[in-house]
């Protein structure tokens, strides 16, 4: 449960909101840097934390976001000529390069210094593991480099990303993300549901990679979760009994300030795009070896954490953004649901992975109203998050900045499994720090 | 009245099955003694689970029938839970606890 002063603090990410300005202190991706695949290629709109923008890729490579409105009578300039280094607008010809600075006003007289006193809001833009990043902040308090992921350290056909819009706020995308409970039911066959076959083994093995060991998930629904303050968010551990002398162990990250893991080499982030719609980015890596073109398309069709999209489909509810980003199973045609394999095969009958976790998340409402909610003992992690994201948009207005911002570093995780002694002390033990630790 | 011992499941999620005075007493005992992180979750939950009752006790007495001064204390009640509620998620367990002490004393008529 929330207040709906606290819930409001939580959801609302405008520019003069308290997490808005949270979350303008870190990185944030934004497009994949082949949506912009050239020079002078075709802009792109972008809706980011309720701002709409324009990005485009100058005739020298570099990427401008900048502010959709031309400054002269607010004509939005993704229908602008993206011509010699800058975005000229098709309404009076003026035009702006990549820091949003106004080069050229043809319409003003020749002798005129007008244009060099205007400015489109502009922010800066990194390209790295195939992705484009920006930072709305303040200039001075822009994080020294990009979270130390491990998956942007492999080779780029080492990793495969996708990314979709969801109709509801970032927020209850993020609870999805680190709710390890609901993987017994949402995720699960209904044949885990009934008597688990005797002699099931258990065998350790590094986080995601050890098939068997997620298997034990179905042997205790009511898993137990522990909360682990961290320098990069929080780590939340559920422990699920075995039956026999070790218990399993589900390892999710919540990394400020939007991003979470699931157990192996797989992440997410729950990009704000307004209050109301959040850019779902799914991320799969390996540590040793490429993805083969086979495995590629298993994923572009829904394999996996990510969902199959739409080509060529624009949100019918936020058109402000770049088509393609649609998923096929979506709130338009129930997500596909098939009602007979709900009752014979899996829990949701809902065949995309991806489209089972956000089917739910859009079905709570745009933003989810938690004060008439009842969280029970699995939802200690969710506590923790929103309260973690809520006090450091508090500290901020008080001026204490987020400390994960600028520790780039801290971000060497990724989720993970392991089996622990019964009554093991979890924080110490050094499997779990194996298995959320990256290596590559 | 029962005397509960301050540290009885500070560490785990106790669940309230009502919102009588043994139940807040036991609470409030509980909030004395919260320190760490893992205690303020708990004891968010709890207070979760106390408004739930907050509020069905509300809805129990906002009918047509009902006394208007019982709907008002029960509104002032709920409301104070959720305060409570809202302390213990800023770490100010002083407040927290004066809030359900507040509680505590109107359903003893105090």
């Amino acid at each position: 449960m929330l207040s709906q002063k606290d819930n409001e603090t939580l959801c609302r990410v405008g520019p003069e909101t308290p997490m808005g300005q949270l979350l303008r202190r870190f990185w944030i991706p934004f497009l994949h840097a082949n949506e912009l695949p050239g020079p002078d290629c075709n802009p792109i709109r972008v809706t980011l934390l309720n701002e709409r923008l324009v990005a485009f890729r100058d005739t020298d490579g570099r990427v401008g976001l900048i502010s959709n409105l031309c400054a002269h009578r607010n004509a939005d300039l993704f229908f602008g000529r993206n011509e010699e280094n800058g975005l000229r607008c098709t309404y009076h010809g003026w035009k702006y390069d990549v820091n949003g600075n106004c080069l050229d006003m043809p319409s003003e007289d020749e002798d005129s210094v007008f244009k060099d006193k205007i400015r489109l809001v502009s922010y800066p833009v990194e390209e790295a593991a195939g992705i484009l990043w920006t930072y709305m902040g303040p200039a001075e308090l822009k994080p020294p480099a990009l979270p130390k992921f491990e998956w942007m350290r492999v080779p780029d056909d080492y990793r495969y990303v996708s990314w979709n819009v969801q109709d509801n706020n970032y927020a209850q995308a993020i609870e999805g993300g680190i709710d390890s409970a609901h993987v017994n039911y949402l995720h699960s066959t209904v044949d885990s549901h009934r008597p688990a076959p005797a002699g099931a083994v258990a065998r350790p093995g590094r986080g995601g990679e050890g098939g068997q060991l997620g298997s034990l998930i179905g042997r205790d629904k009511h898993p137990k979760l522990f909360v682990k303050n961290t320098d990069y968010g929080l780590l939340i551990g559920a422990r699920r009994h075995t039956g026999e002398d070790k218990d399993y162990w589900r390892l999710n990250n919540f990394l400020m300030p939007f991003w979470t893991t699931p157990p192996g080499r797989s992440m997410h982030a729950f990009v704000p795009l307004d209050d109301f719609h959040v850019a779902r980015w799914s991320i799969t890596w390996q540590a040793d070896a490429p993805y083969s073109a086979a495995e590629r398309a298993a994923m572009r069709h829904g394999q996996g954490i990510h969902s199959e999209l739409e080509a060529g489909t624009r949100s019918p509810t936020l058109p402000y953004m770049p088509p393609g980003h649609v998923p096929t199973h979506n709130r338009w045609n129930d997500y596909q649901i098939d009602r007979e394999m709900q009752r014979q095969e899996t829990f949701t009958g809902i065949k995309d992975f991806g489209a089972q976790d956000y089917s739910i998340q859009e079905g709570m409402g745009i933003i989810s109203d938690r004060s008439t909610e009842h969280l029970g003992v699995t939802d200690r992690g969710i506590i923790a998050m929103r309260r973690m994201l809520i006090d450091s948009a508090r500290d901020l207005l008080e001026g204490i900045e987020p400390a994960s911002a600028h520790n780039p570093e801290s971000y060497w995780v990724h989720g993970g499994q392991t089996l622990l002694p019964v009554d093991a002390d979890w924080e110490q033990a050094e499997e779990v720090t194996k298995a959320v630790t990256a290596i590559v | 009245m029962e005397r509960h011992d301050a540290a009885d499941g500070v560490d785990e999620v106790v669940p309230l099955d009502d919102l009588s005075l043994r139940s807040l007493i036991a609470l409030v005992e509980r909030l004395k003694v919260t320190e760490t992180t893992d205690h303020y979750l708990c004891r968010e939950l709890e207070l979760d689970m106390a408004y739930f009752w907050a509020d069905e006790n509300l809805k129990a007495v906002r009918k047509p029938s009902g006394a208007k001064e019982r709907v008002v204390e029960a509104t002032e009640i709920r409301d104070r839970v959720m305060l409570a509620h809202d302390f213990v998620g800023r770490s100010n367990v002083h407040a927290a606890i004066e809030e359900l002490n507040k509680v505590i004393e109107m359903k003893m008529g105090l």
